[in-house]
């Protein structure tokens, strides 16, 4: 697949204008971000695959609506759309369980020197390996810097239900970290 | 533990995962692509059909012109054919007519060749005829007989005449002896009938014996 080399707005100019080629590069651009970011929210391939398509599907079809601001914003554009897509995807399956009692986590005390020592893919499973949920919030609050009550309104719980998953969603990578560190990375 | 400092050393370390499955999104890349495309592009198959239906139309209109063509050759085949024909014909005809041509001229050639031979001949037999009478035959039609009664009259001899016989009387007495002659113009014996040829011998008879 040719790329082209283009700003940002050229770009989307291009992409506007029905340009294969430009879409082609675009799609180039972020496929891989956006099909990591999937991953993390939904923790399987197949979802992901599907996640990606139409939020890319989505983009292009919506390309008139997005405004640029500076760069970066599109790739920004992008990301949120899949992030909604998979949101839609996982209330769909009703794969949230917000309302189940939540399970008493016990945590040892763990230090930011075992989480550095880690290895950045290893985090990364550890947060897909969180519960639909937890790993949401967690996502949404500590990853893409949504507030609270953004959370809430995207998932349709209160702003206490997405602070109480997300301090459960620590606590319990915060588990798993020890665990990791205890038992090496093996384990993971 | 900060739950700031955790969450920031968490992205952080999400920002670093960049080659985290990179087999997968390679081999997923191309296909995701093509379905966006059939996803971006629905009426592509549509446009298939009328481009099929184009095709057909331009298929079917070749073979149109095609066929045309092949009529029109055809037909300039056969005309060429006919004014091949033609032109041996004319050819023909051409050496024809040299040969009639020809012919025509030998018939003149004799024609003049008879006319100086009848010259010669007429000229000869003119001179021929000078010198020997031709036969000369005449043709005579009937002859047709006239008949008519002549009264001649006889003169009396002197014997026969008296002074005491008035005249009027003489006459009525002895009436002048008329002959009764017949005319005969022309004469020919072998045309007369039998009984006007008897009937004038015996008149001519007697009018020789008289």
């Amino acid at each position: 697949m040719k790329t082209l080399i283009f700003s940002e707005e050229k770009l989307v100019e291009r992409c506007l204008a029905d340009d294969r080629k430009a879409q082609a590069t675009l799609y180039e651009q972020h496929y891989a971000d956006l099909y990591r970011l999937g991953m993390r929210y939904l923790s399987d391939h197949q979802d992901t695959e599907d996640v990606v398509i139409q939020s890319f599907t989505k983009a292009f079809k919506n390309l008139k609506a997005f405004q640029f601001q500076g760069q970066g914003s599109l790739g920004k554009w992008i990301r949120t759309i899949l992030i909604h897509e998979a949101l839609k995807l996982l209330q769909k399956r009703k794969a949230f369980a917000f309302n189940a009692p939540i399970e008493e986590v016990h945590v040892e005390s763990t230090d930011l020197n075992a989480l550095q020592a880690m290895a950045a893919q290893e985090i990364v499973r550890l947060i897909e390996r969180l519960p639909s949920g937890y790993r949401t919030v967690f996502n949404l609050y500590s990853i893409e810097g949504y507030g609270h009550k953004e959370i809430g309104e995207m998932l349709g719980i209160s702003e206490s239900t997405s602070k109480t998953q997300l301090m459960k969603a620590r606590k319990t990578l915060m588990q798993n970290i020890v665990n990791t560190s205890h038992y090496g990375s093996q384990s993971i | 533990m900060d739950p700031k400092a955790f969450d920031q050393l968490f992205k952080e370390k999400v920002g670093e995962a960049n080659a985290l499955y990179s087999e997968e999104i390679q081999a997923t890349k191309p296909y995701a692509w093509t379905a966006i495309q059939a996803e971006l592009y629905p009426h592509k198959r549509e446009r298939k059909w009328w481009f099929m239906a184009a095709a057909c139309l331009l298929l079917l209109l070749s073979f149109g012109s095609f066929l045309f063509w092949q009529m029109e050759a055809r037909h300039y085949q056969s005309m060429a054919l006919l004014s091949k024909q033609f032109q041996e014909i004319k050819g023909e005809k051409q050496v024809q007519e040299s040969a009639a041509s020809t012919k025509d001229a030998e018939i003149e050639a004799v024609k003049t060749a008879l006319q100086q031979l009848q010259s010669t001949v007429e000229a000869q037999a003119e001179q021929t005829a000078r010198v020997q009478p031709m036969p000369h035959y005449i043709v005579q039609k009937d002859t047709v007989v006239v008949e008519r009664i002549q009264y001649i009259e006889k003169p009396l001899k002197v014997e026969e005449l008296t002074l005491e016989t008035p005249v009027e009387q003489t006459k009525e007495a002895n009436p002048p002896k008329y002959d009764r002659n017949v005319a005969i113009f022309p004469v020919r014996r072998g045309l007369l009938p039998s009984r006007n040829r008897d009937k004038y011998l015996s008149l001519r008879l007697a009018q020789l014996s008289k």
